[in-house]
């Protein structure tokens, strides 16, 4: 399935390139307005191969050989990461008497889903083969860090006609709510399995319920363009652009704290039945009892935000190369920073293709490619960040990248 | 609007294929170890002063201790709460004078007492409430007193002013008089009776007050009432009473005995009487008999049944009452107790009959209960914890209901049960677990090649203990797993016997108070987990 949603997806679009992925392009036309729309679907991690990753994210069952290959990949920290999102822009340039007739507006909608994890290699053995594996031994996963948030978004926001560069406000429905760490975790067993001991020092939280709004945000989308002195007497563009930006109040989360030690050896026969009985019906009864702290509230916090500084290419350039590179980062603790530098070839006035090279985020070094066409008042994109990924089951994530405009 | 709407088409289609394309949930194997059972069994638990105690050898002995009834007497010896009602005039119009005593009326009073005739009682609480009316038009003055009752050798005496009334609206006046800790000598004021309360009450007119006239139609009225009378101690005659019952209890471990012998040694019941009542009595047991599951019944056969016994008297007083032991000691050589114990089901049933004053008042009204006096029937089992099982059966049945966990049981590949035991107990145990469905229906056995061995044949541990260890394994593929979905009882089934290791024959063999069986259940499973 995936691949034929890629090979659709290649044959339908192409572009300039999602708004805030590679690469940007400056476009200085003079035009009345524009519709844009674009979609990324990615993931990856330093250490889960596509072979098991992929089975997480489109099902199926992960047999043996896919656990073992990525279990090898392992080191003692990893990360993973997922982004999956969709935005839809109405920019509108032909407003005279807006600010002196120097802005023009967009309105934006989107949604967007981002989750982060960083954890160890144990974590991903106990998840992935059981506590067998560690029988005789001890699995540590401290440090392990997890957050997801899913979101829609409303904006409006002033865009200069000259520089196409904007600034707007949006209104955010949190739909998904959930993070948590563990500082200190582990877990051990004596040789035979009959005595465990699980240290557990952390805390997880989520939004509970099924309706859809659970909670609301307010944040800022940015994106400042300006040139400057290039090489050989040309001039360049840059940008700066942040999204996202802002604070989020998520409302009846639910949340549970422990700082424990607890060992295990089994039940007592008088635990089996009866009156003494184990009763795991009564959650409240059975938390308290392990010294889990639950509890109900309202959280603010951060939004999931991204900021991404560099050099971006210029449509009207009479080079049939052009470079770009830069800086991204997301505002979660998993996600390192990423730098990107690439170059683009036009290898026809309606064609172009891009390649480069990434290293950061939440793996390691990949290829992105991208082909970019250009027709009549349309313009579509299509692209990857990660060329491996798409490709082989080794790879190590799979990102996706589309768009599609429409000038006039 | 028309490329708009194209936009938001392919967009939409292409979020939805996205996320549409996830028709199965990602899903993997795991395999985990789960403690399930960790626990050690001993009769130390059980070693207390009602129970099981360790003889000097090292040796669990049978003290059992159980009452079949208790009687307290105290609550059968009651005073209602009662009123007096009094009424006084003068005979001819007279003029009172101030401080003119025109009432001197000292009454006895008879309580109606079923079948009690007390001639001196303690109160642990009461009151006396006086309401006297006054139709004068001057103030009365109204003594109480209580000649045959006191508190620490005092008569108990009160008074009270009541105001000038009308004849038409008497002054009522009310005194309430605290008796508790008082004794009450009820014998009348001829010393000579039974059941009696005493008293003298006495009316002035006010000495500094005013003369008044009176007449016959001036009546003044005086209601006594004795309410919430408590009784600490009381001496008469009992009265003649049976207290015939039937003690009936269910020893719910013994229903699972469902088939073998059991042989006991040197059993010794005692039935003690223990009257704290000073007044004799006679105690008979009817019938002492069990029932088992399938009706058989088992009764004790022994010249001392329905045969009545006397019980006498308590002796001392208050600190120093100390109970008559009347004792019916059921043995080898005077009952059929052994085998009534060895066939013990689990429905008991005495039938007794105990009689106060069984020959009436002989005792001249010497009858006396204390705070503390009751008559009770108790049961001591005292046999040393000799036993000898063949092929003793205990069947236990847990309900359950694996269909809750359908899921979770789809997605258990396989599964291994792991089971060490370490034994010391001179008994041996051949056990199987069954899976019942809702008709009870077997749907899964487990049995075991081998049995858990009587620690006689196994080796000592660090505490010297002969122990035998064993492992068991029980392996449930996924066939049989599946079949766990329509389980809805546990049945699990033990069959011991006490092997002599020299003949391999059941013997009688004492149970050590270092005897123990530890038990380690551990799971192996092998998990589909499904995001």
């Amino acid at each position: 399935m995936k691949f034929l949603i890629f090979i659709v997806t290649l044959f339908f679009l192409s572009g300039s390139f999602a708004q805030h992925t590679l690469p940007v392009s400056m476009d200085t036309s003079q035009i009345n307005g524009e519709i844009t729309g674009f979609g990324v679907l990615d993931y990856c991690g330093t250490s889960i191969q596509n072979s098991l990753s992929g089975k997480l994210v489109y099902g199926g069952f992960i047999d043996a050989d896919a656990k073992e290959e990525s279990m090898n990949k392992h080191r003692t920290h990893n990360k993973y990461g997922l982004e999956f999102t969709n935005e839809i822009d109405y920019r509108n340039y032909s407003v005279s008497n807006l600010l002196n007739g120097k802005y023009g507006y967009y309105i934006r909608g989107g949604a967007s889903v981002f989750a982060s994890t960083s954890y160890s290699q144990d974590l991903f053995g106990l998840i992935f083969y059981g506590n067998q594996r560690y029988k005789g031994d001890t699995a540590n996963f401290s440090g392990t860090e997890f957050n997801m948030v899913g979101f829609q978004k409303l904006g409006f926001g002033l865009i200069t006609k000259s520089m196409k560069s904007s600034l707007g406000i949006n209104y955010y429905n949190i739909s998904q709510f959930a993070d948590g760490f563990i500082r200190d975790g582990s877990l051990s067993s004596d040789s035979t399995g009959n005595n465990q001991e699980l240290t557990l020092d952390g805390r997880f939280q989520y939004a509970e319920g099924a309706k859809f709004n659970k909670g609301w945000g307010v944040g800022f989308d940015g994106d400042f363009r300006f040139q400057a002195a290039w090489t050989k007497g040309r001039v360049a563009f840059f940008q700066a652009q942040f999204k996202n930006i802002g604070l989020m109040n998520v409302n009846s989360v639910t949340e549970y704290k422990v700082d424990s030690t607890y060992q295990y050896s089994g039940l007592k026969f008088n635990q089996l039945a009866g009156d003494n009985g184990v009763n795991l019906d009564n959650q409240e009864a059975a938390l308290d009892s392990l010294g889990i702290n639950k509890q109900n509230r309202n959280i603010t916090t951060f939004l999931p935000g991204f900021v991404q500084i560099g050099k971006i290419v210029d449509e009207h350039s009479t080079q049939n190369i052009q470079s770009y590179f830069g800086v991204r980062l997301y505002t979660t603790l998993a996600y390192n920073p990423l730098v990107y530098a690439g170059f683009q070839l036009k290898a026809y006035d309606w064609m172009k293709i891009g390649i480069h090279g990434i290293y950061g985020g939440f793996s390691q070094f990949r290829l992105g490619f991208y082909t970019h066409y250009s027709y009549k008042k349309w313009q579509l994109g299509i692209g990857s960040e990660n060329i491996i990924g798409a490709l082989s089951n080794k790879g190590k994530g799979e990102s996706l990248h589309l768009r599609i405009a429409l000038q006039w | 609007m028309k490329h708009t709407l194209i936009l938001f088409l392919v967009f939409g289609a292409l979020s939805l294929s996205s996320t549409s394309c996830r028709k199965n949930k990602a899903s993997w194997d795991a395999d985990y170890l789960v403690p399930l059972v960790d626990d050690s069994l001993s009769l130390k638990n059980w070693v207390n002063d009602s129970t099981i105690s360790v003889n000097s050898a090292g040796y669990y002995h049978l003290n059992l201790k159980r009452e079949v009834f208790k009687f307290d007497l105290n609550s059968e010896i009651q005073i209602p709460d009662t009123t007096i009602h009094s009424a006084f005039s003068t005979p001819v119009s007279i003029n009172v004078p101030p401080g003119f005593q025109f009432v001197n009326d000292a009454q006895e009073k008879k309580f109606s007492l079923s079948n009690l005739e007390l001639n001196t009682v303690y109160f642990s609480k009461g009151e006396i409430e006086v309401d006297v009316y006054n139709p004068y038009g001057t103030n009365i003055i109204c003594h109480i007193s209580l000649p045959k009752t006191k508190r620490n050798g005092i008569v108990i005496v009160d008074s009270m002013v009541v105001g000038p009334g009308t004849l038409a609206n008497p002054t009522k006046g009310t005194k309430t008089i605290d008796i508790s800790q008082a004794v009450m000598d009820m014998t009348g004021l001829a010393n000579n009776s039974f059941n009696k309360l005493t008293y003298q009450i006495t009316i002035n007119t006010d000495p500094n007050g005013v003369s008044v006239s009176s007449t016959p139609i001036y009546v003044t009225e005086v209601d006594t009432k004795l309410q919430n009378l408590g009784i600490d101690y009381a001496k008469g005659y009992f009265g003649q009473r049976t207290i015939a019952g039937t003690a009936e209890t269910s020893i719910e471990d013994l229903k699972k005995w469902v088939g073998g012998t059991l042989d006991l040694q040197n059993a010794n019941v005692d039935i003690v009487m223990s009257n704290s009542i000073k007044a004799m009595g006679r105690i008979k047991i009817i019938e002492f008999k069990t029932t088992k599951q399938d009706g058989t019944v088992t009764s004790l056969i022994s010249n001392q049944i329905n045969v009545p016994q006397n019980v006498n008297p308590a002796t001392g007083s208050w600190s120093t009452l100390s109970p008559s032991l009347t004792h019916f000691i059921f043995n080898n050589s005077n009952s059929n107790i052994e085998t009534f114990l060895e066939n013990a089901g689990p429905d008991i049933k005495v039938v007794y009959e105990f009689e106060i004053n069984p020959l009436g008042n002989i005792t001249g009204a010497s009858n006396e209960i204390f705070p503390q006096s009751i008559a009770k029937l108790d049961v001591f089992w005292d046999m040393p914890l000799s036993i000898g099982l063949g092929d003793f059966t205990l069947r236990d049945t847990i309900e359950t209901d694996f269909s809750k966990n359908t899921d979770q049981l789809s997605r258990a590949k396989s599964a291994k049960i792991t089971i060490d035991t370490e034994n010391s107990f001179p008994i041996s145990c051949d056990f199987m677990l069954v899976v019942l469905d809702e008709n009870g229906s077997v749907i899964l056995t487990k049995v075991n090649d081998k049995e858990i061995q009587s620690g006689l044949y196994g080796s000592p541990n660090s505490f010297g203990s002969l122990t035998s260890k064993e492992k068991f394994i029980w392996d449930l593929n996924s066939s049989e797993i599946d079949k766990l979905k329509n389980g809805k009882k546990i049945m699990i089934q033990g069959v011991f016997n006490t092997p002599d290791p020299s003949t391999g024959l059941s013997t009688s063999v004492l149970i050590s108070e270092k005897s123990f069986v530890a038990t380690k259940v551990l799971l192996h499973l092998t998990y589909e987990n499904k995001i």
